[in-house]
Formats: C-alpha cells, sequence, structure tokens
C-alpha cells in the first residue's frame, strides 16, 4: 500500500475554520497539521473542523498527531470538530475516546450546522 | 491483503484486520526490530472455517513487552503524557483475541478474527 503525502488546506465556512486534509497522514506529518492549523486560526477565534473526508489511512502515529492538536485547542479554549471519518474511523475515535473531547460530523455540512448551535 | 482474499470476512473485520495488522507491522519494525533493514517482520496467515489467525514475529524477544493498558486520554491533553501509545490499545480493540509472546530471540503476536457464523 502506497501511501499518499498529506495535504492540508484551510478556508472559512460560516464561522467554522475548515482543515481539509488530503492524503495518508504520517507520522512524520506534524509541522504540515501544526502548520495548517496556525493558518486555519487565522481565519477565525471558533471552531475549527479538521475535514478527514480525503484521508485514506489512518493509524495510531497519527492519532497521536491528532490528540497534539486537541490538546493546542484546549490550551487556546477552541473547539476543534471533525468530519468526513469513514465509520471504521469513527469507532477508532470512540474507543480511543477522542469523540469525548471533539465532536464528528458526517460531513462538513453537519458539522457546521452543528457548531452553529454550540 | 491477497493472503486473505478468500477468507470470508465481514466488511468491518477487514478494516480491522487492516489497521490491527498494520500496527503490528509497524511496532515490529520500530520497536522489535529497532528499524534495522536487516531484520525483517514476518507475517504468517492461517485461516479455517472458523477464524482467522495472523502472526507477526520481529526480533525484538529480549526486550520487555509492556500490557495493552487503556492510554490516558485526560493526562495526554494536560501534557503529562505522550500524546503516542496507542497502538497496543488499539490492536487489542480491532481484534478477537490477541496474545503475545516471547522468545530469546523473537517476539510474536497473534492475532485472531473469529469468522461470521462460526461456532453458531
Amino acid at each position: 500500500m502506497k501511501s499518499q503525502p498529506l495535504q492540508a488546506t484551510t478556508r472559512l465556512n460560516h464561522g467554522v475554520a475548515v482543515i481539509d486534509l488530503t492524503g495518508d497522514i504520517d507520522g512524520g506529518e506534524e509541522a504540515t497539521l501544526q502548520a495548517a492549523y496556525a493558518e486555519a486560526a487565522q481565519h477565525c477565534a471558533g471552531p475549527m473542523l479538521l475535514n478527514f473526508g480525503g484521508v485514506g489511512y489512518i493509524n495510531s502515529t497519527d492519532i497521536a498527531l491528532i490528540v497534539g492538536l486537541l490538546a493546542r485547542a484546549r490550551t487556546e479554549r477552541r473547539h476543534l470538530l471533525a468530519c468526513g471519518l469513514s465509520e471504521h474511523y469513527r469507532e477508532i475515535f470512540e474507543i480511543m475516546r477522542l469523540s469525548d473531547f471533539m465532536t464528528t460530523y458526517a460531513d462538513e455540512s453537519a458539522a457546521v450546522a452543528g457548531a452553529d448551535l454550540a | 491483503m491477497q493472503l486473505v482474499a478468500d477468507v470470508p470476512l465481514t466488511a468491518k473485520q477487514t478494516d480491522r484486520l487492516k489497521t490491527a495488522v498494520g500496527e503490528s507491522t509497524m511496532n515490529a519494525i520500530e520497536h522489535g526490530n529497532g528499524f534495522q533493514a536487516d531484520l525483517p517482520a514476518h507475517l504468517a496467515v492461517l485461516a479455517t472455517d472458523a477464524m482467522l489467525r495472523v502472526r507477526i514475529l520481529d526480533h525484538g524477544g529480549d526486550q520487555i513487552i509492556p500490557a495493552a493498558e487503556t492510554p490516558d486520554l485526560d493526562a495526554k491533553l494536560a501534557g503529562l503524557q505522550s500524546p503516542r501509545g496507542w497502538g497496543l490499545f488499539l490492536i487489542k480493540n480491532m481484534v478477537d483475541e490477541m496474545k503475545v509472546d516471547t522468545d530469546s530471540e523473537h517476539h510474536i503476536i497473534e492475532l485472531t478474527f473469529t469468522l461470521e457464523g462460526a461456532g453458531a
């Protein structure tokens, strides 16, 4: 299985800073993720959405990177949301209790609607 | 995945198998073999009508393997623990049975999946 390099782009959607992730998160992609977070944070002070819709494979090292982002968001009192996860990875987020700290939505529109209610 | 192409896994089991074997192999390469290119990690697949078993062997038999404890996410988020350390916990939650064994040279992790309908 050949991995695809991770790409992260940011944008604003109705007050939610979105980070679109595509490719495979690799344990060595911490700088990419942290840079994307910093860029997304410039869009607004509100919630931030990690859109995993373009991500093919997530392993435990990748989850550690996500935990790092979540810790940063909590320090900054910013809600971190997630969408676009397959059923398998939604289950993993629940097993690892990430879902206790980061609400997961099926897609971006649901996440933006949910974030508006927060 | 070609090795298990004929094994009647459900879609959910296939996803879990990919994650469990991927994590175990990554552990074998990183922790067991210390990223030494001349030390391969070995995979063996055994299948019956009732179960699928995958064994991953590395050369870390002299190392102490910690139990698959539940990671403390609160401590990780508070910066009191490394954000890493999810591998064994994740593997254990992906399979029906996980066994870890060592001899003087090797470390072996054995992952078992019960096939749907087996034992009914």
